[in-house]
Formats: structure tokens, C-alpha cells, sequence
């Protein structure tokens, strides 16, 4: 089928009628961005897309609805004028568009119309729709059109291959012998069966093996569903990381410089929790509001002390004057030479027991050893104190001068505060330490924030040169790891499945082979023979089948590695590579892959070398096609080499000129501005071979921002 | 054995209610202040008592002493001086009673106290302690009211870390 014309009337950017005339082999529409290139391309998607129902209003001239008067109509259409087994057919898609009184807009629904016209010019009109699928099958069209380079990639799905396979291979000229003989065999095997059945004496032997093949299969069959989905998950997954690798350069630079981060931010944290202002608390907690007690403390220690001797020597007056004392308390008296005497208990037991058994007076640092005086006076010493535990038994109640003893608590208390004395006079220095420290901790946490901001500014270049951004970033190195382990673990586990599926084959074919043996022994000798004639068959048809699709792949990687050599001249070729997925169920698919002249696969290729790659392979398709003397189709590309600078795309349009299949390229290389201003060719274009090359620009002066002022003219360069 | 300490302890001194809302309920949680309105409004203390013993010692080097009007209302925590700081609950803070000892040390220091007579029996031991606790209450008093004064002049320095640290170190 050759496209003769394309007819866009009123649609989008075209007013008016406006018309492409296309040749065979290359034919290209050069425009820049915006001037209509695109709209040709959905014209014809429009008319193909006969399932789609489009929202007419939207696909109408903008122009066309201002130029229109009154309350005239007019037509919306885009034609196709094809060439199919030498008659011309006439496509057209189209729609009436009238405008009413109140300026409001009215359309017809779309429809498609067909004219077929002979050899010796006879017009008839036809279904539209059914001449369209006959001069356009859709499964065809789907490897016709392509918007974009992403669009190439037409293998990445399994169900594009299967469809290719049925298209142009031989292989699928055998599906339909396939079903026929396998009803055949499963026939074949039921006659010995049943035979069998009747007249062996092995009867409950062969039933029950034809129980557990049953069974095999199942087992068998279970496997096989388990290997697949394992299969299409490590292929989603391998995807998944191919895609991830043209990123995972920053990623990974971007997860270091996190981590830095963190780091440091941790680091800040422990360094800020250390700066403690709790003052106020410590006021209390460690006592800081005792910073000025010592003074205090000397006027309480003095009250007491004076208290406790005015008590003291008011006691042994007393005790003189009443001359009635015990005889502790007159020696007490006489030994003190008339002083007043220390406390009973001071210095306290335990210290008197030492001194004692040291035989020194600690008090004075003097010896004493036993049988002195100072010996026995420490021991008496300890002696009253002792004594002074028990209850007073012979002194009577008028015989006292004190009744209470109050000051005994707070002498004691005074004792001890005696040695909290350097508690008070250490709480000024602590108080500084606190200080000088929180701010030498303030300091280190200004010198942290100033690291952590460093950081994030690198992280901020890293992120303005990634096309990511920083979530979707770290998605990609977490699931990137992620994806790699789960690759490893599928494979593990593949290994084992596999095995598994190895040991239910084996088995399965055994036990088949256990029950033919015991069917032959009984079983008809015909029906045997005709069963394994019919298995034997079946094992050709299938070999063959399998034979032929291998034969197929390989002279498409064959074809495509070709084409590739010579789109990329002078540049890295490498070599492109169809690896067959599994072939153990019937599900077979292929992956396609670049890889370096020594078989390593080529990681992130660019863009530009994989839109070669796909290129190349679209090309082998149409070119096999061609070798299948099938029918030709035009293949459609918009923008396909975007990512190719000028001089790879005339290599690569001079490449395709050498294909004589009918090609229609929309393209905004070689269109520029002049000195004025004004849109030009380029002269690098005239030595760009083609067939027919056209030029769509937008006819000025328009406003921007006025859609009725737009109108594409195309013309022929 | 007799123990004025013990007797101190088990009082529960009085405060001028006046200083309820104009001191304590700005400077601690006691009054029902929350965590918000403690970091907002500059509450420093956790506990009513807490702030008493700041005011005390305020009072105290500060030579503060102020008796509270004999009509004033008066208010108190109802809970005795040997329970301050026990019951906290709050395992990273201190237990008071050391604390205790040094407010009665101070009270003993700054009280007249006929001893003599005291331990002779010629004067009750309720007697003194009702002194002590006045004294306590008094210097008490003089630290709320140079506090409240402070809070009224420049109630912003008070969400300074260390400006109540800082009063007690220009103190004296």
C-alpha cells in the first residue's frame, strides 16, 4: 500500500484545503516547532483511529469558524488517497461544523467514507471502514506510526513480538496445524487407552498410572505457571534497573552527600543536647542558690556554738555549787582544770577506739602509749560516753538544771554543714565551668551548621543537574539496591524452579512411557502405531515451529545490526542482541539489548544510540516484510531522530533513501532564520537525498495569542 | 532527744495570696500553667514551693524582710516543708531534705532565740518554731515582692536562661 495523498481540510492549524502529494521511498516534512508538523501527524492518527470517538469541536480550523458568515456550514476532513493492489482508494473521515445565531457551534458526528476506484476508472463508494482495515490492517499500522522516539521501542512488549512472529515469520504457519494434531494425538492416545483397558489383565496398573500422569501434569503444568510469573518479574525488574542506571551516578553522589549530612546533623544534636541551661534548676538541684550561704552559715555555726557553751559552763557551775556531782562529773571537772569541758561523744567513739589501739591522741598528734596518762584519759574519755548511753538512774528530777537538749541536734548539724563549706565556695567556678562550656558547645554548633550548609548547597548542584528530583532521586538508589538483590534472589530461586520443572518433566515422561509400555502389551497393534505416528508428528511440528521462529530472530538481529552499522557510521556501534526468554511454556518473548564488541552489555546507552538501535530494528521488520514479498506499508515517524545532531540525521536519511519502502518523516532539522528574521532551509538540505520533501510554516503575520489568525501552508521543496 | 528541725519540717509556712497570680503563676506551674504557657511566659519553676525557696534565699541575701500585712490574705501549698521536692515524681531531680537543713540553719542563724531558756523548759518549743516560721515567711515575702517588682519593670528578661541565677549572683 502507498499513500498517493494526504488531504487535510479545516483541521487544527490547516484551513482550508491542503494537500500532500507523496511519492514511494523517502518522503519528509521539515518545519519548526509549532508550525503544524504534528498536527499532519494526528490528522492521519484521527482518521486511523476509527475506534476512538474524538471531541469534533476541538479538531476544527479556529480560522475557518472566524471566516465563516452568517449561518453557512462547512466541512472538517482529513483524506487518504492509497494505492492498493493497483486501484486507488479514498478514505475520508469527516464531519459538518455550522455556526448558529447565537454564534454558538454545532457539529455533525464524524464518519468514515470509502470510494474505490478500478483500473479503468470506475468509482464505487465502499464501507470506509472495512477498506481501511483491508489497505491499512490496524495490526500493521501499530509498526506504521510512530510519534516520538520513545514510541520505537515497539519490542518492549512480548505481545508486539507474537504479533511480529504472525506477520512475517513462517513459524506461525504451523500454529494451525498445531491445535489439529495435538486433537488428533489426544484422540489417539484415548483408543489405546480404552483398548487397553478392555482387554488387559493390567487393568487397575494402567488406571492408576493414568491417575498419577493426571496428576504429573498438573504438578508439571503448576511449575511451568510459577517459572513465568518468576520470569516476567525479573524482566519487569531488569527494566526497572536499566532505567535506574541513568540516573544512579547522581543518585549515588546524592546518597553520599545525605549521609554526610546526617552525620553531621547527629553530630549537632549530641553537641546541642550537651548545652544545658537549666539554670534555674540547678539552683536548687545542685545547689547553686547556696553560692552565697557561707556567711550564713558561720553566724548559725557561732549561734550554736555560743549557745553550746553558755549551756556547758552553766551546767558545771551547777554541778560545783551543788557539790553533790558523780564521780565522773567531778573528775570531768577537776581535769578540765575548770574549763569547760568538750562534749560527751566528741571526738566520737569510733574515733576514740582508734586512737586507742594507735596509741596516739589525734586530737594533738601526741603518742600515748598505754599505762600513760593521755592513754587513760582517752579511755576514761570513751568510758563517760559510753556511760552517758545509759538512763541516769540515781540522779532525781530536781537535780537538773537542763530539761531538754535541743542544741545536742544542732550542733550536730552544724558539724555537718562544717563540711559543706567548700560546697558553697565551689559553686562561683562551677557556675563558670557551666558557662565557658555551654558557650565552647555554642560555638561548635554555629562551626556544624556551617559544614551542613556546604553540604547542602553541593547537594543542590547535584540536584540542578539531574532531570530528577530529590525524592524521586533517593526512590531510585533505594529501590536501585532494592532491584539488584531482588534480581539475585529470582535467579536463585529460578535454579531450583527450574530444576523442579526438570524432575516433573522427567517424571511425567516415565510414568507416559511406564503406561504406552503396558498399553503395547495389550493394546491394538494398529492403534499404537497410528498414535505414535501422530506423537511423532506433533514433536516435528513443534521442533520445526521453534526451528523456524529461531531462524526468524536471528535474521532480524542479523538485518537490524546491518542497518545499525550504517546509521551509526563513525560513530560506537556495538552490536545489537535478541535474547530469547525462556522457551520452556509457550510464552516466549525476547529481549533486546546493545552490547559492546566483546558481548558486555552496553550500560546506559544514550539516547540517541538507542533510537539507532529501535530504528534499526523497525527497519528489519519492514525490510523482512519486503523479503516476504508481502505487502509494503509506509511507516510514519514524527521526530524520530530528536536526539540526533544535523549531520546524523542526513546519514540517516541518506540511508534510508537506499529503502525503496514508502517513508514519510516529519523533521525540524534544517529549518532556520535568516538575517531578517525570516524562517529559511537550509542549503545542507539539497544534499539530502529524497523523493519528496514539503515545508510546513505557519502563514504570517498571526498573533500569538489569536488561534482564528492561524493558518499552516504547505508547500513543496 | 528533742529536734527543732523536725518540728520546722512539719509546718506548712504561709504567703501573701496577693503574689499567687502577680508571681508564682508567672514564674512556675503551680496555678495550673501549662508546658505552653511555661516556655511562652517564662515559668522557671515546676513546683509552687520551688519558687518559695527561691524567694526565701533572695529575701535572704538580699536582707528582704518584709512581715506580710496582718490582713493580707494568706495562702499556702498544703503540703508540709519536709514533703517539698519528695513527691516530685521527676527521677532526674533532687531530693530536697539537704535543702531543707539549710533553710532551717539560715531561719536559726537570722531568729532570735533565747536557747538557755529553751532548753531549760522556760520557753515552748512551738513558740520558737512559730518564730522560725515567721522569719521564714517574712524573708520569703521580701524575695516575692523584689521579684514581682522585677517582673513588673522588665517582665522580657525574664525569658533569659539565666536571669534568676543571675539575681541571686548580684544578690549580695
Amino acid at each position: 500500500m502507498i499513500i498517493k495523498k494526504v488531504t487535510i481540510e479545516n483541521f487544527l492549524c490547516y484551513y482550508g484545503i491542503k494537500e500532500f502529494e507523496f511519492s514511494k521511498g523517502l518522503n519528509i516534512i521539515l518545519g519548526e516547532n509549532g508550525e503544524g508538523k504534528t498536527k499532519f501527524f494526528d490528522a492521519i492518527e484521527w482518521l486511523l483511529n476509527t475506534s476512538y470517538s474524538s471531541n469534533e469541536i476541538t479538531l476544527i480550523s479556529q480560522k475557518a469558524l472566524t471566516e465563516v458568515t452568517g449561518r453557512e456550514s462547512f466541512q472538517v476532513s482529513v483524506k487518504l488517497t492509497c494505492e492498493h493492489d493497483d486501484e486507488i482508494v479514498y478514505i475520508t473521515r469527516q464531519f459538518r461544523v455550522s455556526k448558529l445565531k447565537d454564534e454558538s457551534v454545532e457539529t455533525t458526528k464524524s464518519i468514515l467514507e470509502g470510494v474505490k476506484e478500478s483500473r479503468t476508472g470506475e468509482r464505487d463508494i465502499v464501507d470506509g471502514k472495512q477498506w481501511l482495515d483491508i489497505v491499512f490492517p490496524p495490526e500493521i499500522r501499530r509498526y506504521s506510526m510512530f510519534k516520538g522516539e520513545s514510541s520505537l521501542n515497539i519490542l518492549k512488549e512480548d505481545a508486539s513480538l507474537s504479533n511480529l512472529i504472525n506477520l512475517f515469520s513462517d513459524a506461525k504457519n504451523y500454529d494451525k496445524y498445531a491445535s489439529k494434531i495435538e486433537f488428533l494425538r489426544v484422540e489417539a492416545e484415548r483408543e489405546v487407552s480404552e483398548n487397553t483397558r478392555i482387554n488387559t489383565k493390567k487393568k487397575a496398573e494402567f488406571e492408576s498410572l493414568e491417575k498419577q500422569i493426571i496428576l504429573a501434569q498438573q504438578k508439571k503444568s503448576q511449575i511451568e505457571e510459577q517459572l513465568d510469573r518468576l520470569e516476567q518479574n525479573t524482566n519487569t525488574t531488569i527494566e526497572l534497573v536499566k532505567e535506574a542506571e541513568k540516573f544512579v551516578v547522581n543518585a549515588t553522589a546524592l546518597e553520599n552527600i545525605n549521609k554526610r549530612i546526617d552525620i553531621l546533623n547527629e553530630r549537632k544534636q549530641k553537641n546541642d543536647a550537651k548545652i544545658e541551661e537549666n539554670y534555674t534548676t540547678s539552683l536548687l538541684d545542685d545547689f547553686w542558690i547556696l553560692m552565697h550561704f557561707e556567711p550564713i552559715h558561720n553566724e548559725f555555726s557561732r549561734k550554736i556554738q555560743e549557745s553550746e557553751i553558755a549551756k556547758r559552763q552553766l551546767q558545771q557551775e551547777f554541778d560545783i555549787s551543788k557539790g553533790e556531782t558523780k564521780g565522773r562529773r567531778i573528775l570531768q571537772a577537776k581535769l578540765m582544770n575548770n574549763s569547760s569541758p568538750l562534749p560527751i561523744g566528741v571526738p566520737n567513739k569510733a574515733v576514740m577506739v582508734e586512737m586507742l589501739k594507735d596509741e596516739i591522741c589525734k586530737v594533738c598528734n601526741r603518742e600515748a602509749k598505754e599505762g600513760t596518762e593521755a592513754y587513760q584519759y582517752m579511755e576514761n574519755n570513751l568510758k563517760q560516753f559510753l556511760t552517758s548511753l545509759e538512763p541516769e538512774k540515781n540522779i532525781e528530777e530536781d537535780e537538773v538544771i537542763f530539761k531538754n537538749n535541743y542544741l545536742k541536734s544542732l550542733v550536730n548539724m552544724s558539724t555537718n554543714h562544717d563540711t559543706s563549706i567548700l560546697k558553697f565556695r565551689s559553686v562561683i567556678p562551677e557556675i563558670q565551668d557551666k558557662f565557658d562550656f555551654n558557650k565552647s558547645r555554642e560555638e561548635d554548633s554555629v562551626r556544624f551548621q556551617e559544614q551542613i550548609d556546604k553540604e547542602k548547597l553541593e547537594r543542590t548542584k547535584i540536584l540542578g543537574d539531574s532531570s530528577l528530583g530529590e525524592d524521586r532521586l533517593l526512590d531510585v538508589i533505594k529501590n536501585y539496591n532494592q532491584w539488584q538483590t531482588d534480581i539475585i534472589n529470582a535467579n536463585r530461586s529460578k535454579v531450583t524452579v527450574e530444576y523442579q520443572y526438570k524432575e516433573a518433566s522427567e517424571s511425567l515422561s516415565s510414568k507416559i512411557e511406564l503406561r504406552d509400555k503396558i498399553g503395547e502389551q495389550s493394546a491394538n497393534n494398529y492403534l499404537i502405531k497410528k498414535r505414535d505416528l501422530l506423537k511423532d508428528i506433533e514433536k516435528i511440528f513443534k521442533e520445526t515451529k521453534e526451528r523456524k521462529f529461531d531462524e526468524f530472530l536471528k535474521k532480524l538481529e542479523d538485518k537490524s545490526n546491518e542497518i545499525l552499522a550504517k546509521i551509526n557510521v563513525d560513530a560506537f556501534l556495538g552490536k545489537i542482541i535478541f535474547i530469547k526468554k525462556r522457551s520452556t511454556t509457550n510464552h516466549t518473548g525476547i529481549n533486546v539489548e546493545l552490547v559492546q564488541s566483546d558481548g558486555t552489555p552496553f550500560i546506559s546507552p544514550n539516547q540517541s544510540l538507542e533510537t539507532s538501535m529501535h530504528i534499526a530494528v523497525l527497519f528489519a521488520i519492514s525490510n523482512l516484510a519486503a523479503g516476504k514479498k508481502l505487502e509494503e506499508y509506509p511507516l510514519i515517524f514524527d521526530a524520530p531522530t530528536s536526539s540526533f545532531g544535523e549531520s546524523k540525521t542526513s546519514t540517516f536519511l541518506n540511508l534510508l533513501h537506499n529503502n525503496t519502502n514508502q517513508k514519510i518523516l516529519l523533521l525540524k532539522d534544517f529549518v532556520a532564520k535568516n538575517d531578517d528574521n525570516k524562517l529559511t532551509i537550509k542549503k545542507e538540505f539539497d544534499l539530502v537525498k529524497r523523493n519528496k520533501a514539503f515545508w510546513v510554516r505557519l502563514d504570517r503575520p498571526f498573533d500569538n495569542g489569536k488561534l482564528s489568525t492561524i493558518n499552516t501552508l504547505v508547500s513543496e521543496i | 532527744m528533742e529536734n527543732l528541725f523536725e518540728s520546722f519540717r512539719s509546718k506548712i509556712p504561709n504567703f501573701n495570696a496577693d503574689y499567687k497570680v502577680d508571681v508564682f503563676e508567672k514564674l512556675s506551674l503551680y496555678g495550673g500553667g501549662t508546658d505552653e504557657r511555661r516556655d511562652s511566659r517564662g515559668k522557671y519553676f515546676e513546683t509552687g514551693y520551688e519558687l518559695y525557696i527561691y524567694a526565701f534565699f533572695l529575701g535572704l541575701y538580699r536582707n528582704e524582710f518584709v512581715t506580710i500585712p496582718e490582713k493580707a490574705k494568706k495562702e499556702n501549698f498544703r503540703v508540709p516543708i519536709k514533703d517539698w521536692g519528695n513527691k516530685s515524681g521527676k527521677i532526674l531531680r533532687k531530693d530536697f531534705s539537704q535543702m531543707q537543713e539549710y533553710i532551717f540553719s539560715a531561719l536559726i542563724a537570722k531568729t532570735e532565740i533565747d536557747f538557755i531558756a529553751l532548753e531549760k523548759g522556760e520557753i515552748e518549743e512551738d513558740v520558737v518554731i512559730k518564730n522560725i516560721i515567721h522569719q521564714f515567711e517574712c524573708f520569703t515575702n521580701g524575695g516575692l515582692i523584689y521579684l514581682k517588682n522585677k517582673y513588673e519593670e522588665h517582665p522580657a528578661y525574664f525569658m533569659r536562661a539565666s536571669y534568676l541565677l543571675d539575681l541571686i549572683k548580684e544578690s549580695i
